[in-house]
């Protein structure tokens, strides 16, 4: 032993008497290995050698020591298999050592050091050693020592406070995975040759904590353990860390546990009194998107489930059934209505495809709007359907906690009822805002909770506010024939890339849709009755001058608040934040354990730039999460690069970055912008402009020009976008859409062929094929 | 109750529909298999099932509300994949027995026709 102490205390000469076979596996020799035992000397070779070796790593040296005269043990009067097996299923920890090495003698301090008993066996004090040894290379893979089992499990190799582990041979590595992380304290998946999971080693051992790390890169198991884990946590990247079972993530989200306490609550968890029966083990509240989604997800985990979910009528007294915004007063109608404006635009297009279309073609709100709430009506229905089959409760009613595990719920007719829950999960969502500072706003003005479902065409309409909401409805309501304003206070569209909300704003202005900016409304009065009614709007303008106009319908679309004011959190105490009033989370959970939120209600740190108040993200996120609670995956929810599209009458989609977020977060030099504008063909024909539609690719130029940023305006720009983003998923560079062969004729196909840049500024004019 | 009607094929069924058009009942229409005369069972035994738990929640329906039940035939007609309620670009009927409440686009289909609380729902809705 006190060889190798010197061998790695002094780097060129070293004594010896006898040989040992070693290899080193690390630059730093912290880790050299006896494979072989037996001396290659004998003992008339025992004169005095003085070896000068340089050490590589990986290499295999020779290098002769004293020899060591071991005490034999009696032999073992089993087979070398039944001995083995039934020492490591009879002993908790079993250490399979050599009386010389080093690691050996390291590695039952560290159990020692625990309060650990074990059991060890000196391969070199027994008559038969060579015999287990091989046993041992046939069973674990692994040719040196210590070979250590804990609980029955091999884990590997010691080095300087930690173990290397790999599947036993023929092992399953779902297996392999799952049991190393149920048995061990802590697990790193990593490369030996990754700097991050250099830097997470580091860290525990500041923490004086011991772990088990998998070096994928040196076993022939790794890349299938790396599919395996990117199926099981949805990281494909390493350090990919285990704490107690609980998935940390990469070295960024272990140091975050840490800071925001999260790792030290693992460590050391409170007393979870598990003796409370609860009427639910999940309770849901708010059944949206994101609401349902997680209950189904949680049911079909073997959970007791209640949704809660009740719509508080609007000022207007509009209500609507089971399902939340996105299908009853949002994306649902609002694209099935943006398709009545696109089919009236069609239609005029029609004649020039040589249709005999009538020249007064005459759209009837209230046949499309029965349709379309026949339809939602229907959804309804079958949500209610599938909470039924998948045994989740639907309680229609609306819950306010009495503590973190109870809730006051109050139905329609103000019957109350307490329900306890283990779990809860906030999912209430947000209603449209109504500014203080409008006289008149609630009782004369519409929201889109009301436009939807409204029992009359609304006639000319102003709709105020620049927010995605605001230009849709103002799009369908100009396409379907309406006389539509738009009154903003500044920009249009905050939040999005303001290149591409431009292209939306003009193409609107073109569209017939009028804009009246730097303007807000300062008051609303009713001055006739009806269906629709006229109501006066006065509104202050950017000089400060009152103006007035008469609309028929006042649709105020200024943005979202969400629905936390009435839950009573302050009782339970979750966080939110004060401006938004959204709730803290990370990972979807609050700072209070058992209370989890999702969809447009969460302020979520673990977020990569802002979370986006989309239907399929508060799902996505939903199902995930059930998942997580019941322990069929640790897969958590990726907020980067989240398709979304804005269906105005020129469509926009996006993924990632915009233009103005690229250049602030990797600096104006290290963003490459590809640009050009298209024609798609079906406007040639029907004669419709050739230099509004544009496409732009946002590269990354310090990432291998890495697509950081995806924006499109122009037809079915959804469809477009969503097969991008899967591009962006496999972090597609601009080569790979460079060699994607593009569909002809389509106007996707502009991301393949993509060459002008923007610093460039070359021309982007339409080209043909 | 809801006034209750019993028609056989597509024709029937189509013309008493349009009848009804424009008069703003709920309609609810109950596609089922043939029954035979000897003991009014149906060849389609998901049918039997379905039957007695439908025809026990009908007194949900209000009065101005129609129930039809509507017969698809016998099995050799009803498993032709060109059967005429497949067929139909309204009803595109996929399995008996469907309840359905007409123009609204709710569903109930197989062993969902059996479950009290789900027929029910679609009666109370």
């Amino acid at each position: 032993m006190r060889l190798f102490s010197k061998l790695l205390r002094h780097r060129s000469h070293y004594l010896f008497q006898n040989s040992y076979q070693v290899t080193l596996t690390r630059p730093r020799c912290e880790s050299l290995f006896c494979i072989n035992s037996t001396p290659f000397y004998t003992l008339a070779q025992k004169s005095p050698k003085i070896l000068n070796l340089e050490l590589n790593k990986n290499s295999i040296y020779s290098i002769s020591g004293i020899r060591y005269t071991s005490n034999k043990m009696p032999p073992i009067n089993k087979s070398v298999e039944t001995y083995v097996e039934d020492l490591i299923s009879q002993n908790k920890i079993v250490v399979f050592s050599k009386t010389t090495c080093p690691w050996c003698i390291k590695v039952k301090a560290l159990f020692k050091s625990l309060n650990e008993d074990f059991k060890t066996v000196e391969l070199d004090e027994l008559s038969n050693g060579d015999d287990v040894k091989n046993y041992l290379i046939e069973k674990t893979n692994q040719t040196t020592v210590p070979n250590v089992f804990i609980k029955g499990m091999h884990i590997a190799k010691h080095e300087n406070g930690a173990m290397h582990t790999q599947p036993k041979k023929g092992e399953p590595v779902d297996q392999f995975v799952n049991e190393l992380i149920k048995t061990s304290r802590i697990v790193i998946f990593s490369k030996s040759t990754c700097p991050f999971c250099a830097k997470v080693k580091d860290f525990f051992k500041s923490l004086n904590e011991t772990y088990v790390s998998v070096e994928l890169d040196q076993i022939d198991e790794g890349p299938a353990i790396r599919d395996y884990l990117y199926e099981k946590t949805g990281q494909k990247t390493v350090p990919n860390v285990y704490v107690k079972g609980v998935h940390l993530g990469g070295y960024d989200n272990t140091l975050k546990a840490h800071t925001e306490g999260r790792l030290a609550k693992i460590f050391n968890p409170e007393e979870v009194k598990d003796d409370v029966k609860y009427d639910y083990d999940m309770i849901v509240i708010g059944g949206g998107s994101g609401g349902l989604a997680c209950s189904k997800a949680a049911a079909a985990n073997g959970a007791k489930v209640a949704v809660l979910d009740f719509v508080k009528p609007t000022p207007l007294g509009t209500t609507w059934g089971l399902g939340g915004t996105c299908v009853n007063v949002g994306c649902i109608p609002k694209k099935l209505m943006h398709q009545a404006a696109l089919l009236g635009e069609g239609l005029e297009e029609s004649r020039e495809f040589g249709w005999q279309t009538p020249e007064k073609i005459a759209h009837k709100w209230e046949t499309m709007r029965e349709n379309i709430q026949n339809y939602i009506g229907s959804l309804n229905f079958n949500y209610r359907v599938q909470l039924r089959d998948k045994k989740v409760d639907y309680l229609n009613a609306y819950g306010q906690f009495i503590d973190k595990h109870r809730l006051l719920i109050t139905d329609k007719k103000g019957k109350t009822k307490e329900i306890t829950g283990k779990n809860i999960v906030i999912a209430v969502g947000g209603r449209p805002k109504y500014p203080e500072d409008i006289i008149g706003a609630k009782e004369n003005s519409i929201t889109s909770d009301d436009l939807f479902s409204l029992p009359y065409n609304p006639g000319k309409t102003l709709c105020v506010g620049a927010s995605y909401v605001s230009l849709e409805c103002a799009g369908f309501l100009k396409g379907i024939g309406n006389d539509v304003t738009v009154m903003v206070r500044s920009i249009l569209l905050r939040g999005f890339d303001q290149q591409m909300a431009g292209i939306i704003g003009d193409y609107m202005e073109k569209h017939g849709i009028r804009f009246v900016r730097g303007s807000v409304p300062t008051e609303i009065t009713r001055i006739k009755e009806g269906q629709p009614g006229e109501y006066l709007v006065k509104y202050k303008n950017e000089n400060g001058e009152i103006l007035e106009e008469v609309y028929n319908t006042v649709m105020l679309a200024v943005g979202r608040d969400v629905c936390t004011s009435d839950l009573n959190l302050d009782k339970v105490g979750v966080k939110l934040n004060p401006k938004s009033k959204k709730i803290l989370t990370t990972f979807e959970q609050t700072n209070i354990d058992n209370i989890y939120a999702i969809g447009d209600v969460i302020d979520e740190s673990s977020a990569n730039g802002r979370v986006l108040e989309l239907t399929p993200v508060a799902i996505k996120a939903g199902q995930l999460l059930a998942d997580r609670i019941y322990g069929k995956s640790d897969v958590k929810m990726d907020y980067y690069a989240v398709p979304t599209t804005v269906f105005t009458p020129i469509e926009y989609g996006s993924i990632g970055y915009s233009e103005e977020e690229a250049i602030q977060t990797f600096g104006e030099d290290n963003v490459e912008v590809y640009h050009t504008s298209f024609w798609p063909l079906e406007w040639t024909v029907a004669h419709k402009p050739h230099d509004v539609c544009y496409a732009k690719l946002i590269c990354n130029k310090n990432d291998n020009m890495r697509v950081i940023g995806l924006h499109v305006a122009g037809p079915n720009a959804g469809e477009i976008t969503q097969g991008y983003a899967v591009a962006f998923k496999l972090r597609a560079t601009k080569k790979d859409f460079d060699m994607t062969v593009g569909i002809h004729p389509t106007n996707s196909e502009v991301f393949t062929t993509l060459k002008t840049t923007k610093r460039s500024g070359e021309d982007i004019g339409g080209a043909g094929c | 109750m809801a006034k209750q009607s019993v028609f056989r094929g597509l024709q029937q069924l189509r013309s008493y529909l349009t009848s009804l058009e424009g008069s703003n009942k709920s309609i609810f229409i109950l596609f089922t298999g043939d029954k035979n005369e000897q003991d009014g069972s149906s060849w389609c035994p998901d049918c039997n099932v379905a039957d007695p738990v439908i025809h026990k929640s009908l007194n949900l329906l209000s009065e101005d509300s129609e129930f039809i039940t509507c017969y698809v035939g016998d099995r050799p007609t009803w498993k032709n994949p060109q059967n005429e309620f497949r067929m139909d670009k309204d009803i595109q009927l996929k399995c008996i027995p469907t309840l359905m409440q007409w123009k609204k686009n709710k569903v109930l289909r197989e062993e969902q026709c059996a479950d009290e609380s789900l027929v029910e729902m679609l009666f109370e809705n």
